[in-house]
């Protein structure tokens, strides 16, 4: 699966100004601080060189999907989250059906295809239990017992149970 | 008042974020509505945002065409604008064709807010 920020080929630059309209548009770092909605609250995000895109003519600054990856990476890095990349090399190395993986999960298969991808971003809570279920193989089996077993679950356990000698 | 896209504007808008699912250079944001959607849209990036309104008006969603006529957007004669739920939100999304030519499209999304 190819990553959210992979294209083939960029239009040339200069662009056409979406202000002023004159073909002064081109790639520029700026200093950016972001208002960004996580885990239901608002946090900031301050990125001092971040590439965007700047009209020469009339100073508009241009965004896109390639310059809001970068503050999506650095909100990964900020909440320490899982990379789309550090996904898509967990579901390869358990080499299993994205479907089970997603019925053990809880979610969508479409909405694990998405964090893989990079286009949505989970939140904390699926990140933990992203981070549990590609760490541990009692993880997956219990919630794989989970799935099948309404009743898993509703009493809290302190300890495994000690096995026969 | 609006009115649905004529015919050429809808697929130039349409063909600019196809070739932007590509390409660079076919859809562009405004800070303000980019910074809309990080600030209420929790967890979405502009990626899956460009899928949605792509997807909304590809499978028939209404993209409205409505003339221009505030003072500092003039340089336009049309906004194209569209209404579509996300995540449990219904939003309004403004768009302008910066460039028209359904062969090299540029869209810009000037603003994002609640519906």
């Amino acid at each position: 699966m190819k990553d959210s920020t992979e294209q083939d080929a960029d239009r040339p630059f200069p662009w056409r100004c979406p202000h002023c309209r004159e073909n002064e548009v081109y790639p520029a770092i700026v200093a950016h601080t972001a208002e960004v909605l996580f885990d239901g609250r608002r946090c900031e995000l301050t990125v001092p060189d971040l590439a965007a895109l700047r009209c020469r003519s009339c100073a508009e600054l241009v965004f896109d999907a390639r310059v809001d990856e970068q503050l999506n990476d650095v909100l990964r890095r900020q909440f320490r989250l899982l990379t789309p990349s550090q996904i898509r090399d967990a579901f390869a190395a358990l080499d299993m059906p994205a479907g089970e993986i997603a019925a053990d999960l809880g979610v969508a298969e479409a909405v694990l295809s998405k964090w893989a991808a990079g286009t949505l971003i989970q939140s904390r809570a699926n990140d933990q239990l992203l981070r549990g279920y590609f760490a541990s193989p009692a993880v997956r089996s219990a919630l794989k017992t989970a799935v099948r077993d309404a009743s898993f679950g509703t009493i809290a356990v302190l300890a495994a149970p000690a096995t026969r000698g | 008042m609006p009115s649905p896209a004529d015919l050429e504007a809808r697929q130039a808008w349409l063909n600019a974020f196809q070739e932007g699912r590509r390409f660079r250079g076919f859809v562009t944001w405004k800070p303000l509505a980019q910074g809309w959607v990080k600030a209420n849209l929790e967890g979405n990036t502009l990626r899956e945002m460009e899928k949605l309104l792509h997807d909304h008006v590809a499978g028939g969603g209404t993209l409205d065409q409505v003339r221009e006529r505030r003072k500092d957007w003039l340089d336009f004669e049309f906004h194209f604008d569209l209404r579509l739920d996300v995540g449990g939100k219904k939003i309004y999304v403004e768009t302008v064709l910066v460039r028209a030519d359904p062969r090299d499209p540029l869209v810009e999304i000037v603003n994002v807010h609640l519906a």
